[in-house]
């Protein structure tokens, strides 16, 4: 049976005009370029500028056109390669973010746990001084003029003479080095003391926890068990209020010292995702990241109880943004993480070097884990990887390999191929090219393939939606107030920091 | 603006474009083709020189008339769509070619203390003028 | 009785086809023929749990992979 569509297609006269990607939003379609610039117009608005033709526009919108490098005429060569080197700037520098696994040891064992826990007897799963210290020596040959050890587990804080040492000693090397040093750690926060919590405040060590919504979900998502087990979130309650409280009584500004909390979303959590947010809200907590699963570890043995689609994930984190936005206009300062890293790319002249969405994505060149034993992995997923049995992403060892050994190996490389937008087929077209990110190891774990099929992948699916949603808003965002909340979560105020984590000026 | 006509077969499941490479060039029916992939199965055929035959066949085994319209629809915009962004790429190669440069061309990062020193070191051995390195108890030493 | 493809070869390349073989291996028996101007690949001895789809996938997967051979990376 033979039919006809027709489709009503300009006379492309395209002299005119500087590269541009673009899409067809629900109303408008905005154009992007690689500095990230970006406009919105009219369909038909669209369809005469590509026809060859400015005079149907408005002067403002030729000069905002011009401004931001989507037109020949004016077209400054300086100011947008300077935008575009601004935006990149990621790539001149070595790995920034080190993730350290203090040990595998684990009081909890949450449904969708990707870190290879061990039970707390396995104490040979804690990594040794001497390992710590050649982590240390390894991580500040980088490149970057910042460095953030990110101490991860199992749970860090039960192995804290290691976690200890390596704040202790890399501020040590620092006062040769003169980096901007940050320590962070990730705690389930079951295994605090307060002689733990107090060292950690009194060397500004920030604070991460996991909080998966009120306590039923919370408990549910991240079982504790054995001996020592309790209630884990109210543990997770009782410790965010004690850092907290601490923060004000030394004279911190709570707005940039305060306990981060991430959420993980099991299918649990999609029908009780504004108890979620609530719940954040009232704690104070002023960013919530609306993660979706991982395809790691013990996740992909109890997707089927857990899991979901990325359509209905979507379709959940479109009301979990629509309610944020509206506890904004209320008054409420609270962002959802996720949008807030896109935002920073489309809003402001930098990119927030979010290694795992970015452009090549940052597993070795932004980015670098360590296990407990020394073995060096581009990022925390590659050693997820290996701690399910495939050790493809291990490599080398801090006994053995030499930074330039590992930020130029072939893995990283791949990795670095198979995450650079501007050479992948669809990626390089796509009107989201200049925010987006692709997870070449998540690929790996749903398809066996570093570059996948890539409209076929969760992360495309979330991060187009993502982009579309937060593109459509400011497209009809007649009256600015949804551009001003959006400009409010992309402000970035520096803490003060430790003395010793001060490069000297 | 002009109207342009695309016909198409509809068949069981599927419906099935031929097209000259001439208006859509290759790369633009890659392109469209590229963004079916996660919901139709994709076959491209050559019936005759610079003529592409592109088949979509729905991956679900019930699929309504409607519903392969819409497809047809949907990959006649694409098609479309993937031209323009082919033509602006080969308009405006050059110029992207001259900004990038122009943006990345740098200064080679700075080397941490301890690499530098790794370096002078590996150098200092590389010329062992007085075989300093080689044991005593090797021949000729 | 295999199913039989014919791929030209403007439009896929052999070696994405070599590589899509290859990964479907454990679910089929694909054996390429490859002339002048095309390469006809036989399926036989596909899983009965894919029957129904895996000749489509395979065409997908040889698509695909030489739609990302051929991406030129824009100098």
């Amino acid at each position: 049976m033979t039919r006809t569509v027709s489709v009503a297609t300009p006379e492309l006269d395209l002299g005119h005009l500087a590269w541009f990607r673009f899409a067809r939003l629900s109303e408008k379609v905005v154009m992007t370029n690689d500095a990230g610039e970006f406009v919105f117009l009219a369909p038909d608005d669209f369809q005469q500028l590509v026809s060859g033709s400015t005079s149907h526009l408005a002067d403002a919108q030729v000069d905002e056109l011009t401004h931001k490098g989507f037109l020949r005429k004016g077209y400054d060569v300086a100011a947008v390669s300077d935008r575009l080197r601004r935006k990149r700037r990621y790539l001149g520098n070595g790995p920034h973010l080190h993730a350290v696994i203090t040990t595998l040891r684990c009081n909890q064992s949450c449904r969708y746990c990707h870190a290879s826990r061990t039970d707390m007897s396995r104490v040979d799963t804690d990594m040794s001084l001497e390992t710590a210290k050649k982590v240390v020596d390894f991580a500040m040959q980088t490149t970057s003029p910042y460095v953030n050890f990110e101490f991860q587990g199992g749970e860090p804080v039960v192995n804290f003479e290691a976690l200890k040492f390596i704040v202790e000693y890399s501020r040590e090397k620092n006062k040769y080095e003169q980096k901007e040093l940050v320590h962070s750690v990730v705690t389930n926060m079951t295994w605090m003391t307060e002689e733990v919590a107090e060292w950690l405040l009194a060397n500004d060590v920030l604070i991460c926890t996991s909080l998966d919504g009120p306590e039923e979900i919370h408990n549910w998502n991240r079982l504790w068990t054995g001996k020592s087990s309790g209630n884990a979130w109210q543990s997770v309650i009782k410790w965010i209020k004690y850092f907290n409280r601490r923060y004000v009584e030394m004279g911190r500004d709570p707005n940039l010292w305060h306990v981060d909390a991430l959420m993980t979303v099991t299918g649990k959590t999609l029908a009780h995702w504004k108890e979620c947010v609530d719940l954040y809200v009232e704690l104070g907590i002023r960013s919530i990241h609306f993660r979706p699963l991982n395809p790691f570890g013990f996740a992909t043995r109890t997707w089927k109880h857990i899991g979901y689609d990325v359509e209905d994930f979507n379709e959940t984190y479109r009301k979990v943004l629509d309610y944020v936005l509206e506890l904004n206009r209320g008054g409420t300062e609270v962002i959802e993480g996720t949008a807030a890293t896109f935002l920073k790319k489309m809003l402001t002249p930098d990119d927030p070097n979010f290694v795992d969405i970015r452009s090549p994505v940052g597993s070795g060149t932004g980015q670098i884990a360590y296990s407990y034993d020394g073995t060096i992995y581009p990022s925390d997923e590659g050693r997820m990887v290996a701690a399910m049995g495939d050790d493809i992403f291990a490599i080398g060892h801090v006994d053995t390999a030499t930074y330039d050994e590992i930020v130029a190996h072939p893995t990283v490389r791949a990795i670095a191929v198979a995450s650079y937008l501007d050479s992948l087929p669809g990626c390089a077209s796509c009107f989201n090219a200049p925010y987006c990110g692709v997870r070449p190891l998540h690929n790996y774990m749903n398809t066996g393939d570093l570059f996948a099929q890539r409209p076929n992948t969760p992360k495309c699916g979330e991060y187009m939606f993502l982009a579309r949603e937060l593109f459509d808003r400011l497209a009809q965002d007649t009256s600015g107030t949804t551009e001003a909340i959006f400009r409010r979560w992309v402000i970035e105020r520096p803490r003060v920091q430790h003395p010793d984590d001060r490069s000297t000026p | 603006m002009s109207t342009v006509d695309l016909s198409y077969e509809l068949e069981d499941r599927s419906v099935s474009f031929t097209v000259s490479e001439e208006l859509y060039p290759l790369a633009a029916i890659y392109g469209a083709a590229y963004l079916f992939v996660d919901r139709t199965w994709v076959f491209l055929d050559r019936p005759a020189d610079k003529q592409v035959a592109v088949r979509l066949r729905a991956k679900e085994s019930e699929t309504t008339e409607e519903a392969l319209d819409a497809m047809a629809g949907e990959f006649a915009n694409e098609l479309l769509n993937q031209v323009l962004r082919h033509r602006i790429g080969e308009s405006t190669r050059d110029l992207r070619a001259y900004t990038m440069g122009r943006a990345f061309a740098g200064s080679a990062p700075r080397a941490s203390i301890d690499a530098l020193l790794a370096e002078l070191d590996a150098e200092e051995l590389e010329e062992d003028d007085l075989e300093i390195q080689v044991p005593w108890e090797s021949p000729g030493a | 009785m295999p199913d039989t493809v014919r791929f030209h070869r403007s439009l896929y390349d052999v070696d994405a086809l070599e590589a899509a073989a290859e990964a479907y291996r454990p679910l089929a028996t694909i054996t390429l023929h490859v002339s002048e101007h095309d390469v006809r690949a036989e399926i036989d001895d596909i899983d009965e749990r894919v029957v129904d789809r895996l000749v489509d996938a395979f065409c997908n997967h040889a698509l695909f992979t030489t739609i990302g051979q051929r991406r030129q990376v824009t100098p």
